[in-house]
């Protein structure tokens, strides 16, 4: 604005700026770009249990990972629990939203909260509680099942049922976050539209499946790419109730990586693996980005 | 955004006779026929751990199970000195207060920079910083343990605390947050002879609450959710936080479930009391970042 | 039956005493060219005072660190002996350290390896000691039991002792000995019209008790075996059926597969069976202390947290198939001394009472770890404890007779996580149990070959 001042300003702003970046910049340099510049340096090396110098063997990592059976079934197991975790959290989370911005709805804050409660507890003491819930044997979930004279399954230690268990706790922790977004934008379209929709005697099915959906379309895309890449980093939860088990039907990619590089110390390949998640959140962050900006998530 | 309930309720309050067949009746009728159910399932086990951490020893599989019936403190007793987890709340503590102060500091000084200060090659350092919200923290994680290893920081808050510094996504929301602020006030301070150091801390900060709250609130639960990177990083029992003590008692306390109940309620209850003492800030901070920036 | 049992205890000794170790394991415990034996004959008069180390340096007691996993009340137990210990030797501060779980544990001592940040002593299961021994990490302990006169090494049992040396030196001792069992619970029995007094001893009679005990509208099963998580847990309870088939797990010198065999199939198949759901389900560990298992095999530690159970229960020899032998799994913790302490002498001190008899025999009276040195094995004090207090110790006692010991290889780790990985899918029904061990015949070779 001041134009004959900008010139000497601009070179003010400029040591200004450098200096409030300064610490952000020493942060981020150390912590994230020489980090992610050196796992793509070591996933072309062999290195078992640090022994120094890690050696030198080209794409070999690569090979041996995409014949490892064990990592394409991570990637099955974890694409499964994305897809199960985002499309279930988003399909509650939008009818609940429609509930709870009912006009007539009484207690409003009250089911917000109680809703959102999950959201805020802690993975590692919910995926305790989730393993006795679930035990098959004294188990809440599977005593209510006998009292109405079926048989539940093994939830944890069945092939079959343990990772929609896991799943499961992913989804009680997230309904509460798409519930509050999908409120905020529901709350966004103005009620004349369903006014003028009841005029037209348009059922409430039919003003939901004709407004309120293509209406929060925006939202819902932003709920499905935060979905997809916060549930893709699952770990903790696997660790604890699972460990990746029973024979690999939980192992996400996190346990992969975590078992390859923490408890075998094969630091190559794990960067391997490493990459292989950068790859892929990258490119889901991007078309996040590209599609609906730059939201994210508390988890 | 949540103004709409009360001017309907007060037009609606009819007298009593025709409240019964009124509308919202009926529909709050049908509305909690639904969401009492869905309330009772999502509070499940909320419900099993109480009950469960109040039970007695080896009994964690009879009834009652979602109402306590006894109360036998003693296995908050057992848990509290099976585990050392008032030194798990002081680390946690520590590491949070201080994560969140520095995402807080420095996050409004770098986001001050891209707000309001011009200089060559701004936009590009900005898609740079905003770049590092694309890689996920396993991509770095062998690394950094490296780097850890190297500085010999093992078993001490700088391992915890320091590589978790600064969050991009923080940076952003502040950003936008100062981008709002009015220039008139930018111009006025200035015109005064204010420093951009000031102008930050006095004007733009306070004016910005809202979102430095919910930078706040979030960084914290961040911190106290934090698993894998303390798990790695503190092999120390003295060095632990709370979700990675929690994990060490529940391998001491394998099949002791009560205890484990007691453990869980520990872990849990403050993100809960801190949600809602501010779930107001949180929710209404929640629908603003999820929304498109 | 007093006179019995103190004559079979004296055998049980004088077997362990005699036994070989394993032909894998390097049995010489006296290293005989001792290759470094450094300042032996210059410094005994720190080291040989019978009594507490010289009290001359009382200033600032040195700190070490103690890790270990054991839980529960065995936990509150090491505890009380690191108090007493601390209490009689003010120049010495012993910090234990409780760590996680069973594979946490081991993630944790090895990125303490990497890190630097290594406790200075360490109670671990004997078949890590291969492994951090070939690591690097460990202390040879010869230089510190030679010149010590207090020390009688001969004492411990060759069959544990000898499993911690390697390359003709010794990185470790023996401080917790065990081996499993089948606990039965008595009210259970008794609920299912099965004698209360009669536990199953072959595998046929476990089946079909087992069927019979099996409650599934109350949750009940028969007999609990370990199915996950993957890792050591179900290869160290599996090669307990695979012994007792008559199997073999690695080969003589532990550089093949060596389980599948008619033998290995006939364990492998004995189990999955009962899995599919004749007396058994897949779960996780622990129905049997919840009450809603009858069976299971668990170590003699189980004394530690068993004792005041809400239930009347037997311990009884692990069942064999007809016309089979009883056999079980030599289980326990060795004490480890890092390379990397700054005050090897003050570790060294603590090993020497942690291992000592009068410790031992405090902590096996506690816990129901077996014996590990003659001084306890063959004490009036502990043999009357065991007719006493706990009779039901006899099984496990015997049970060191016919028991065997994991391979000692470096490799170990490995060898079991690729081992359990693929046995896993038998006993879940995902695969035929030939096809799991073909399985792991090739992942357990492949993982030899590294």
């Amino acid at each position: 604005m001041q134009s004959s001042l900008s010139g000497k300003r601009q070179w003010k702003d400029a040591w200004v700026a450098l200096l409030f970046l300064l610490p952000s910049l020493v942060l981020f340099a150390v912590f994230s770009f020489y980090p992610m510049v050196s796992a793509i340096r070591l996933s072309f090396f062999k290195w078992d249990n640090l022994a120094f110098p890690p050696v030198f063997n080209g794409i070999t990592n690569y090979i041996q990972l995409f014949h490892n059976d064990r990592f394409w079934n991570s990637l099955r197991v974890t694409f499964e629990y994305m897809l199960g975790v985002t499309s279930t959290s988003i399909g509650f989370g939008l009818i609940l939203a429609v509930f709870l911005n009912n006009r007539y709805l009484v207690w409003k804050s009250l089911w917000r909260v109680l809703f959102f409660l999950p959201t805020v507890s802690p993975t590692i003491a919910a995926a305790m509680v989730w393993i006795l819930l679930f035990n098959p044997t004294f188990g809440y979930v599977n005593t209510l099942f006998r009292q109405i004279g079926i048989q539940g399954p093994n939830w944890l230690s069945s092939t079959a049922w343990a990772l929609p268990t896991v799943m499961s706790l992913g989804i009680w922790r997230r309904v509460g976050f798409t519930v509050i977004v999908y409120l905020a934008a529901l709350q966004a379209i103005p009620n004349e539209y369903y006014e003028s929709a009841q005029v037209d005697g348009a059922s409430s099915w039919r003003s939901f499946l004709h407004i309120t959906v293509p209406l929060v379309v925006p939202t819902t895309l932003m709920l499905i790419t935060l979905g997809l890449i916060d549930s893709f980093l699952v770990f903790d939860q696997v660790l604890v109730m699972t460990r990746g088990g029973p024979a690999g039907a939980t192992e996400v990619i996190g346990q992969f990586l975590y078992s390859d590089a923490f408890t075998l110390f094969k630091m190559g390949t794990g960067s391997a693996i490493a990459v292989v998640t950068l790859v892929i959140i990258a490119s889901l962050t991007l078309l996040q980005w590209r599609t609906v900006g730059f939201g994210r998530s508390v988890e | 955004m949540n103004t709409v309930l009360p001017t309907e309720a007060t037009q609606l309050s009819n007298p009593r006779l025709s409240f019964l067949s009124s509308r919202k009746f009926r529909t709050n009728l049908l509305l909690l026929l639904v969401l009492i159910p869905v309330a009772l399932v999502i509070m499940t086990p909320y419900l099993w751990m109480i009950t469960g951490s109040l039970k007695h020893r080896g009994t964690i599989g009879e009834p009652p199970y979602l109402f306590p019936v006894t109360f036998d403190f003693s296995n908050y007793l057992k848990a509290w000195e099976g585990a050392p987890f008032a030194r798990y709340f002081l680390n946690t503590a520590i590491v949070a207060i201080t994560v969140v102060l520095s995402r807080v500091i420095i996050g409004s000084m770098a986001a001050y920079a891209f707000a309001v200060l011009k200089f060559k090659g701004r936009d590009l350092l900005f898609m740079l910083y905003l770049s590092t919200m694309m890689i996920p923290f396993y991509a770095v994680v062998i690394p950094t343990y490296l780097i850890i290893k190297d500085l010999a920081w093992f078993n001490s808050f700088q391992a915890l605390i320091v590589p978790r510094m600064v969050d991009a996504f923080a940076i952003l929301l502040l950003r936008q947050a100062f981008i709002a602020v009015p220039k008139d006030y930018l111009d006025a301070a200035r015109i005064d002879g204010a420093s951009h150091w000031r102008i930050l801390w006095r004007i733009i900060f306070p004016m910005s609450r809202p979102t430095v709250l919910t930078v706040a609130i979030f960084s914290f639960l961040f911190i106290w959710n934090d698993f894998l990177w303390p798990l790695l990083v503190a092999n120390d029992t003295n060095m632990r936080l709370i979700q990675t003590g929690l994990q060490a008692f529940s391998g001491r306390y394998l099949t002791e479930w009560t205890y484990w109940m007691a453990g869980t309620m520990m872990a849990t209850l403050p993100p809960i009391l801190l949600f809602l003492a501010a779930q107001k800030q949180f929710i209404s901070g929640l629908s603003r970042t999820g929304l498109r920036a | 039956m007093k006179t019995k049992i103190l004559v079979l205890f004296v055998l049980v000794s004088t077997f362990v005493l005699a036994a070989c170790a394993p032909a894998q394991v390097a049995q010489n415990p006296q290293p005989a060219a001792p290759t470094s034996p450094p300042a032996q004959p210059t410094t005994p008069p720190i080291a040989v005072p019978t009594q507490a180390p010289a009290p001359t340096q009382v200033s600032a007691p040195v700190e070490i660190t103690f890790w270990h996993q054991y839980d529960k009340a065995n936990a509150d137990m090491i505890q009380e002996l690191v108090d007493a210990f601390n209490q009689t030797h003010p120049n010495i501060k012993v910090n234990a350290v409780i760590q996680p779980s069973y594979d946490e544990y081991k993630t944790l001592i090895q990125t303490s390896i990497l890190s630097g940040t290594s406790p200075d002593i360490a109670a671990v299961d004997l078949v890590w000691v291969p492994g951090l021994v070939a690591s690097n990490a460990l202390e040879p302990l010869d230089s510190y039991i030679q010149p010590d006169s207090s020390f009688d090494l001969a004492d411990f049992y060759p069959l544990l002792a000898g499993y911690d040396v390697m390359g003709g030196k010794r990185y470790a001792l023996p401080v917790s000995a065990n081996n499993m069992q089948l606990i039965w619970n008595k009210d259970l029995f008794a609920k299912a019209g099965l004698d209360p007094e009669t536990p199953p001893k072959t595998w046929n009679e476990m089946q079909t008790m087992s069927e019979k005990c099996s409650d599934p509208a109350n949750g009940v099963i028969g007999f609990e075996f370990y199915t996950q998580p993957t890792g050591e847990g179900i290869t160290w309870q599996f090669q307990v059926w695979l012994w007792a088939a008559g199997g073999q797990f690695l080969n003589a010198d532990n550089t093949k597969a060596a389980f599948n065999t008619p033998e290995g199939l006939k364990a492998l198949t004995y189990v999955s069976n009962m899995l599919a759901g004749h007396g058994s389900v897949p779960g996780p560990w622990g129905a049997f202390g919840d009450q809603k298992a009858c069976m299971q095999l668990d170590g003699s530690w189980l004394f530690g947290y068993r004792k005041d159970a809400p239930f009347q229960w037997g311990i009884a020899a692990v069942p064999y198939p007809e016309g089979g032998q009883t056999t079980s799994n030599i289980g326990g913790e060795h004490l480890i001394m890092f390379q990397s302490s700054k005050n090897k002498a003050a570790v060294w001190e603590f090993m020497k009472y942690m291992t000592s008899a009068d410790v031992q025999l405090k902590w096996d009276e506690a816990t129901g770890f077996l014996p590990v040195r003659k001084a306890v094995g063959d004490n009036p004090e502990y043999l009357k404890w065991i007719n006493d207090t706990e009779p039901r110790m006899l099984p496990f006692a015997q049970g060191m007779q016919t028991a065997h010991s994991r391979p000692a290889t470096p490799l170990y780790t490995q060898v079991s996580d690729a081992f359990s990985r693929e046995i896993q899918t038998a006993m879940l029904g995902q695969a035929t149990p030939q096809e799991a061990l073909d399985s792991a015949e090739k992942a357990v070779n492949e993982a030899l070959s590294q």
